[in-house]
Formats: structure tokens, sequence, C-alpha cells
């Protein structure tokens, strides 16, 4: 079957000037040194699939501790651009910014175009609205020329200002309220960091409770420990009482925290939770590896790539690590599934991906080519 | 150059014969010696290793012809051009130098065929080059090998040279000597002409 994402081309987004992926396959590794763009790659591929919702604009923004504090000054030309990380090369707030484009092509075709803006307000005194428009004035003007971004994606156009996005990403309201806008698919984000929020992790627990999905994620978690019988998620009805995930273990007469395990299962209850959400969607997993010793990740993969066929999941993981690229190989070339490699390496002072079909992965590993 | 100078060849005896003659007559030094295992791992590795070459490497190929230099010829050209480098229809007799396909980041590429891109032939053929014209030891030793009762003949006529250029290497004062070594110890001459060819196109192809 196609992949759902066959093609992604990037303009202007973080360090990608232009990223054209010419292809991409079921299950993705996406290779490079520091600095090539592998997390801006997934990021660029949350803010298209969820059309640059608030909630995955905001989450990126502080994930990198990119979001300029200082709400108040955000009118003011001179205060740092908030969206600025956003962009090519961390320009400053002007109008004539390189939009950031990000398009795909495949069962999906979906594009998101990010371009900065000016925004007069505009009375309707005969309805009593007032709304926001573009405007041709080049410069802000406090209170009544504003800065703001126009988010295109190919069925809508919003109007955000600057001040807007401060005020929700500082007001809890306003976050739940946009923490339910859809995506156009599911899409599950698995953080290099690996130790999701519990909140998180629950959202996701609630999706699949005492389904078939749920014994996935056992089945995944005994790659670790074969004496795991169960997990479930518990608390949270009270204030102050957070919610947990707790294990059954053979032998252990009563539930045992998940956080009282080790790295490794953690990191991977958050894979394989992420992983059977993402049914008919899209699996995003930064830095692979973390977490989890080099002897697992061939049975991690394993899981990966069986439940990404079963449930139609396109996956894209991120590795600097050899052991990673081993077992990737491995798995690839036990499944007819469409896999690949990607290298992201600099060139002329641009980004280009490298592609390698499982056959070459498979010479690359014996010889231990590096492509990471 | 910000690259990386990198060899590819066929085995340990490439290696060392590479490395000896370039130390011993201003050669470049190396960044990186690849030797797969026969010629059929390094046209498997090939592809994959000019892919994951990065920005500024150059990469030379050394390889032997063999019997049939034009099928040899053909299947590195099969390989290079897939990946859209536009290769010669014939060796160059004094090496190749190919360049990257326009627009592609691949590296600059070099292609040798034992023993000097125009006969059949093996790395030891390129060595016979290298031993002295007058050394009556050699004109000994080609007799001998020659003289070998037709029924005792183990080797195939391809590999002739090899037989004879470690029956001369085996009457030196130090007997047994590897063909590096040999280079080294001055034995084989490394400022034969055909040795200058080969340093020659090295120099040629990473300059940069």
């Amino acid at each position: 079957m196609k992949a759902r994402i066959e093609r992604l081309n990037i303009r202007n987004f973080r360090g990608f000037s232009t990223l054209d992926i010419e292809r991409l396959g079921r299950v993705n590794l996406i290779t490079g040194k520091n600095n090539t763009g592998k997390s801006s790659l997934l990021e660029a591929l949350r803010l298209l699939v969820s059309g640059a919702s608030l909630t995955v604009l905001l989450d990126i923004l502080e994930f990198r501790e990119e979001w300029f504090e200082d709400a108040a000054s955000i009118t003011d030309v001179e205060s740092p651009f908030s969206l600025s990380g956003l962009f090519h090369a961390f320009p400053s707030f002007s109008k004539t910014i390189q939009p950031v484009e990000i398009v795909s092509e495949g069962r999906l075709s979906l594009r998101l175009v990010l371009k900065s803006a000016f925004f007069t307000e505009e009375i309707d005194s005969e309805k009593g609205t007032r709304r926001f428009v573009l405007t041709d004035f080049e410069q802000p003007d406090q209170g009544v020329v504003l800065p703001g971004v126009v988010i295109e994606t190919a069925s809508s156009r919003r109007n955000v200002l600057l001040e807007n996005l401060a005020k929700r990403l500082y007001s809890p309201t306003y976050r739940r309220m946009f923490s339910s806008e859809p995506f156009i698919m599911p899409c599950e984000h698995v953080s290099s960091y690996g130790g999701e929020s519990t909140a998180a992790l629950a959202a996701l627990w609630d999706g699949i409770a005492l389904s078939d999905r749920e014994k996935e994620v056992v089945e995944a978690l005994r790659i670790i420990d074969q004496a795991i019988s169960a997990i479930s998620m518990v608390g949270g009805e009270k204030t102050g009482r957070k919610r947990t995930a707790i294990i059954r273990k053979e032998g252990v007469p009563y539930p045992l925290p998940l956080r009282s395990f080790g790295d490794g299962l953690n990191r991977l209850f958050g894979i394989a939770l992420a992983l059977v959400n993402a049914k008919d969607g899209l699996l995003l997993i930064d830095e692979f590896e973390n977490g989890m010793h080099h002897t697992v990740q061939r049975d991690v993969w394993r899981v990966i790539f069986r439940i990404a066929e079963k449930l139609d999941i396109q996956v894209v993981a991120t590795s600097h690590s050899w052991d990673t690229v081993e077992a990737f190989q491995e798995v690839a070339n036990e499944h007819s599934e469409n896999a690949l490699l990607i290298r992201l390496s600099q060139r002329n002072g641009e980004i280009v991906p490298t592609f390698f079909e499982k056959d070459e992965l498979r010479t690359a590993t014996r010889e231990r080519v590096e492509v990471r | 150059m910000i690259g990386r100078k990198k060899l590819l060849v066929e085995g340990i005896d490439d290696e060392h014969v590479l490395k000896h003659l370039c130390g011993a007559c201003n050669g470049p030094v190396f960044d990186e010696f690849r030797k797969s295992d026969g010629i059929e791992k390094l046209l498997e590795l090939l592809p994959v290793f000019l892919k994951a070459s990065n920005e500024g490497d150059v990469v030379a190929v050394i390889v032997d012809a063999d019997t049939d230099l034009d099928a040899r010829w053909d299947a590195l050209r099969n390989r290079l051009e897939r990946l859209g480098y536009t290769v010669p229809d014939t060796p160059d007799p004094s090496g190749t130098i190919i360049e990257p396909p326009t627009g592609s980041f691949f590296p600059r590429v070099g292609l040798w065929l034992m023993p000097n891109n125009t006969l059949p032939g093996i790395l030891e053929d390129f060595l016979t080059f290298l031993v002295p014209p007058d050394s009556a030891l050699f004109r000994h030793a080609c007799s001998s090998v020659d003289g070998i009762p037709e029924n005792e003949i183990r080797f195939a006529p391809l590999m002739r040279p090899k037989a004879l250029l470690h029956t001369w290497l085996a009457w030196q004062e130090e007997p047994g000597k590897p063909l590096g070594t040999a280079i080294k110890a001055r034995f084989l001459d490394p400022h034969a002409p055909e040795a200058g060819e080969l340093i020659d196109w090295l120099n040629r192809l990473y300059a940069v």
C-alpha cells in the first residue's frame, strides 16, 4: 500500500531553507550529525498533520524553550519575535520573512503555510463585532497595527495575533480549549526525553484500555521483563492524587508503580502506548535509543514493524546510535514492509537527505559504513 | 580540502602495496582505507560507500581488471551510472577521474583497473612492472615457474604473476616478505614509471 506520506517538501522551516524528502517508507529511521535537523523534521510533520494546531505549536516552542515570556513587549518590533525559531535562520519580525511551507504528497496530500503579517482591528458597529484583518502597513503601531501570523492549510486560513498566542500559552482555559482541536489524522509523538508527562500517558491509556491494543502494550513491556502480566493507570479522580501507571508482575502479590522500574521500561511504555494510539496515522519517535539497552532494541523494532503494518501506521524515528541502525536494519530485512533510512547531512550549508534502502543498509551494517 | 581521502580496494595486499608505494614516493596520505573481501563485495559496497560519504570526500577505487577488462569496467560503470555519474565507455589509460553528477553531493571518484587500465590482469601484474628490469633472479624465477610440469600447475593462468612474484620474493636476502614490505625493502622499485602513473593519478584525483 502507498505510504501515507510519500514525499515531504519543507521550505524555510528552522534549519531547513529547502529540504525535499523525495520518498518515505512505512517505517523510517532518520539519522544525521547534531544540528542536521532530525528533530525539526519530526516537528514539521507534527505541524503539518495537526494543521499547525496551537497545542502542537506551543508544545514545540516550549520544549525548545523558544517561547519568550515577555508577552507585554510582543507588539514592540524591537522585542524578540516569539515564533522566530520556527522560521529559517531566526529572523526578527517583519512582514517579509520567508514563509514556512510544509507540503506532503501520498495517500495524504497536505499543505501548511505559516507567514508573518500585520493586522488591524476592524469593527463592525452594526453587528457589534470586531475582528482583525490583514493590513498593508509595514510597521507595528501600538494598539492599531499588530504583528501576527497567517496559518494556511489546504482547507483553512487562520489569523493569529502574537499577543493572542501569548495569552493562550499562559491561560489554562485557552489551553484546554485548544487541546481538543482535531488533527487531520492521528499523530503521536514520543519525545527524546521519554518521560512523557503522566497526564499525556493517561490520555493515551484511556484511548486503549481493555482493548486488544492494551494487550499489545503488555506484550511490548514483556520484551524487557517477561514477568509482567498486566498494566493499568490509576488515580487522578481527586485533585492532588496524580494518575500513575502500575504494573502487575508474576510473583509479586501487589501492583508496582511503573516509575519504580528502569528508564527502559518507562521509555518502552511511552513508545508502545503512542504506537497503538497512532492507528491509521503517524508515529514519531525522537531519539529512539534513549533509555533502551541495545539488546532490547531489535524486539522493540519488531513490535513497531508488526503493529505499524497491522494498524496501518507510518513511523518516523530519529537516532544517533549505531546499535539502533543495526537493529533497524536487521528487523527491516525480516519484513516485506517498505523501510528506509534517511540520513541528513550538511552540504554547502544546506541540509540534504540521502536514502538507504534495506539491502543497502544490510551492506552498510555488515561493512560498518557510517550512515549515522 | 575539507573532505577525506578515501581508498576502496579488494583486499589486504592492495592496501599494503598502496600504503608503501605512496609512502615511498610522495603519494597521498589516505584518511580512510576500505578493503572489501573480493570484487563482488566491493561492487555491492561501492554505491553505499559513495552515498555515505561526507562533504568534500574523494573516493579512489582500485580493482583488478582480471581476465576481462571490459566486463569489469562495465560492472563499475553500471554501479556509478545508477547513482547518476557520467562514466566514459573505456577507462582512461592514465587512470580515470569522474566528477560528481551535477546537483548531487556524491564524491569525486577515481577508478584504476590493475595493472594499468589497459591490460587484463591483477595487482601482481602491476608489481612485476616494479621488478628491476636487470634482475637475473627474476628471469630465473620466470623460467622456474614456466618449467613447472603441466600436470603440477595448480594455479589459474591469471594467477601466474602472483606465483612468479612470490617465488622471486622467496629467494631474496630475507625470503618471503609480503608485497608491501617488498616495496619498503626496495626489492620492488617504487620509482618505476608504471608506479609513477598510479601515484600521479592519485595526486590528481585528490587535488581539489
